[in-house]
């Protein structure tokens, strides 16, 4: 093979890995719908009655402008929260360029939390959040780091399949001792048999008739080239914790 | 003035909470607002309240349960559910218990408007 054959090749890979990354964003999103609906529908439901308000207070006597005016501004706001969701679901969907920029890693799992929050509870499960009070800020793309949680917690709550109590997933966050920054995904399902453990996010490999087995690859793909460390163990108590470590922004991403 | 209807709205949702509040006023009836059913069940407005919208999934107690604990102590106003996630089993629970409807946000305006009017027995 010559060098420009060798090329090639190497772009048709990254070209077929790009396109897999995607697909696996648009599956995602695709069990993210009940959350998406309820976000906006929220805002959508503020709207449509503030403009039914707006219309009845304009046709009182005398006019009470304060109030017209809180519902205009209601639906302003309202209108750019609904905004706001839709362009966080784009970005998840386009696959928009990897864009780093300093991270705050708590926001991150905020946002991931709020959209995907409705999704676990329509399952009869819980969302926890046991956040560090300070974090050092990571140099990373926002939205791959939110598809790597997404990507946690719902192979968190669809390993929940099979057993009876109830589904408990909580994300926490915390600086190690190294100085890196660790977020963790722990669920109290059956937990990761001893055969499956090693071969969890090599591509293809999936547990479930359905999924695609790309999933927890992709997750690693992201984690290392932000210079991070992916893992997975399980707990002492049952269930499992999937975690990715970043450096922080002052230090340099430790070589391996 | 004193037989102004009180319309209680219990919505863990500041901007939806705000738009029924300001549409129950435009209808020129009072509105109480709270951000839980906890704090709905400890405000003393119960027996006030001529009619109750509710979210049903909220932090905490959640709507459906207020709604089965104010049957039980015989003191449920007329009560109308608005969910953003609104499952077959969840309506069925919720309308089960003699509550006028249950509405998916985003609701249409004229229904609940309409359900206003028939819980304040105004023409």
């Amino acid at each position: 093979m010559d060098i420009t054959e060798s090329r090639q090749t190497e772009a048709q890979l990254r070209q077929a890995q790009a396109e897999l990354a995607r697909a696996s964003r648009v599956s995602a999103l695709g069990e993210l719908s009940a959350s998406i609906a309820h976000e906006v529908g929220q805002p959508l439901a503020a709207i449509v009655t503030n403009g039914e308000a707006c219309l009845r207070w304009l046709h009182r006597q005398p006019l009470n402008v304060k109030e017209i005016e809180e519902c205009v501004a209601q639906m302003t706001n309202e209108g750019n929260r609904a905004a706001g969701i839709v362009h966080r679901v784009r970005m998840l969907m386009k696959g928009a360029p990897p864009e780093r920029m300093a991270v705050e890693l708590n926001g991150v799992v905020a946002e991931t939390a709020a959209l995907i929050r409705t999704e676990v509870e329509s399952h009869e499960g819980t969302l926890l959040l046991s956040l560090a009070s300070e974090l050092p800020p990571v140099f990373a793309d926002r939205v791959q780091l939110q598809q790597v949680l997404i990507n946690f917690i719902i192979n968190g709550m669809q390993s929940m399949g099979t057993v009876a109590h109830k589904c408990e997933i909580v994300v926490a966050s915390v600086t190690a001792l190294d100085g890196n920054v660790v977020v963790s995904v722990r669920d109290n399902g059956p937990g990761i048999s001893d055969q499956n453990l090693p071969r969890l996010f090599d591509a293809f490999f999936t547990t479930r008739s359905t999924g695609m087995g790309m999933g927890l690859a992709i997750c690693s793909s992201i984690i290392e080239a932000h210079g991070g460390q992916i893992w997975a163990a399980n707990n002492r108590d049952g269930g499992a914790t999937f975690s990715f470590s970043l450096p922080p922004v002052n230090i340099p991403a430790a070589v391996k | 003035l004193l037989n102004t209807p009180v319309i209680s709205i219990v919505d863990d949702d500041l901007a939806v909470r705000r738009a029924l509040g300001s549409l129950v006023r435009s209808m020129g009836w009072e509105a109480r607002m709270f951000e839980s059913a906890e704090s709905f069940l400890a405000s003393g407005e119960v027996v006030n309240t001529t009619c109750l919208i509710s979210d049903v999934r909220m932090a905490g107690m959640s709507g459906v349960e207020m709604h089965e604990r104010l049957v039980a102590q015989g003191q449920a106003p007329a009560t109308i559910f608005i969910c953003a996630y609104l499952t077959p089993m969840l309506q069925a629970r919720a309308t089960g218990n003699g509550a006028l409807v249950s509405l998916q946000k985003p609701y249409q305006v004229s229904v609940i408007t309409y359900w206003l009017s028939v819980a304040v027995g105004a023409p």
